[in-house]
């Protein structure tokens, strides 16, 4: 079984899962949420076709109130 | 009016979203100062949580012009990632560029920022940097082609007020068609006031109005400073003198 990293914790993964598809096995359902894998920007139009790999570091974000 | 990368605005303070008591004060709060522009940041979502959507959807119906923020980044790379993410999904080329350098102080660094802007300006991102009252700093973000500066009054979340008038006065000076924005320090209206008076262009500022007893009247009498700074301003103050002058004629006077 491959591992990713989601938001700070390690999380198991089919293989060559698209990261649409992780994000929805994992429960982020919403539309409004900005991914990065590795540290770089996934654009939300390319999320269905982003390949996970093993130890991929996953940041999920979303709009938060700010200064 | 004013101008921001080419978009015209009427009001000239600037408003963050965050610390207020629940999002119904926060939006009465820029309804009362007529706050055209606001800022926002990006932060983990947890998986099953709405909270983001929640905040989006409430901000989206205020109907106005989203400046998101790179806030709490202390590296280049961090800051250009979340630039990248939130135009992808704030759908803005604006971007409040934020790289720390001391997480005490929250002092701006200033080659990572001049760094981060270079990258982001070649991509096409209108670029408001955070920074301090360094005018070489300045200089280069300006040379790299940044129409917008934000210069702090005082670190950010101290409520110091304007700690160098003397250096924003200078930036000022040195460049009279950069907007300027004092971000960060802000506690008082009077401080407002005292930037709009040194011929800054617009004021941001969050904490003071946030987290006020009454952050809606707080914001109105912000309005009010950001907008009687600019008409002195524009009026001309008048200079300082070492001695008096009378204002009433010596000539006249009754021999009494």
């Amino acid at each position: 079984m491959q591992k990713v990293t989601l938001n700070g914790k390690e999380v198991p993964m089919s293989n060559q899962m698209d990261l649409e598809s992780f994000l929805f096995a994992n429960n982020y359902k919403e539309k409004y949420i900005a991914v990065a894998v590795n540290k770089l920007s996934v654009p939300r139009s390319l999320l269905n076709t982003h390949l996970l790999k093993d130890g991929d570091k996953i940041e999920v974000l979303s709009p938060m109130a700010g200064g | 009016m004013w101008d921001l990368y080419g978009e015209s605005f009427n009001s000239r303070l600037l408003l963050g979203t965050s610390r207020y008591p629940s999002p119904q004060v926060m939006q009465e709060a820029i309804k009362a100062s007529n706050v055209e522009i606001i800022t926002v940041s990006l932060r983990r979502e947890s998986a099953g949580n709405s909270d983001g959507k929640r905040f989006w959807d409430f901000v989206k119906n205020l109907d106005l012009k989203i400046l998101p923020n790179t806030a709490g980044c202390f590296s280049v790379g961090e800051a250009v990632t979340t630039a990248h993410l939130a135009r992808d999904l704030f759908e803005t080329d604006w971007i409040k560029l934020e790289v720390l350098g001391d997480r005490l102080m929250l002092h701006p660094d200033p080659s990572g920022t001049v760094e981060a802007a270079k990258e982001l300006v070649g991509e096409g991102f209108k670029v408001f940097p955070f920074i301090t009252e360094d005018l070489v700093v300045a200089k280069r973000l300006v040379d790299l082609g940044c129409e917008v500066l934000m210069p702090w009054g005082a670190p950010i979340g101290t409520g110091q007020g304007i700690l160098n008038p003397f250096a924003l006065d200078m930036i000022r000076k040195t460049f009279p068609s950069i907007s300027l924005i004092c971000d960060a320090g802000i506690g008082r209206p009077s401080d407002a006031l005292q930037a709009m008076e040194l011929g800054f262009d617009g004021v941001l500022l969050n904490t003071a109005v946030s987290t006020s007893d009454d952050p809606v009247s707080m914001a109105s009498a912000f309005a009010k400073a950001v907008e009687a700074g600019d008409l002195a301003y524009h009026a001309g103050v008048m200079t300082k003198r070492s001695i008096a002058i009378a204002s009433s004629p010596f000539e006249g006077l009754a021999d009494l």
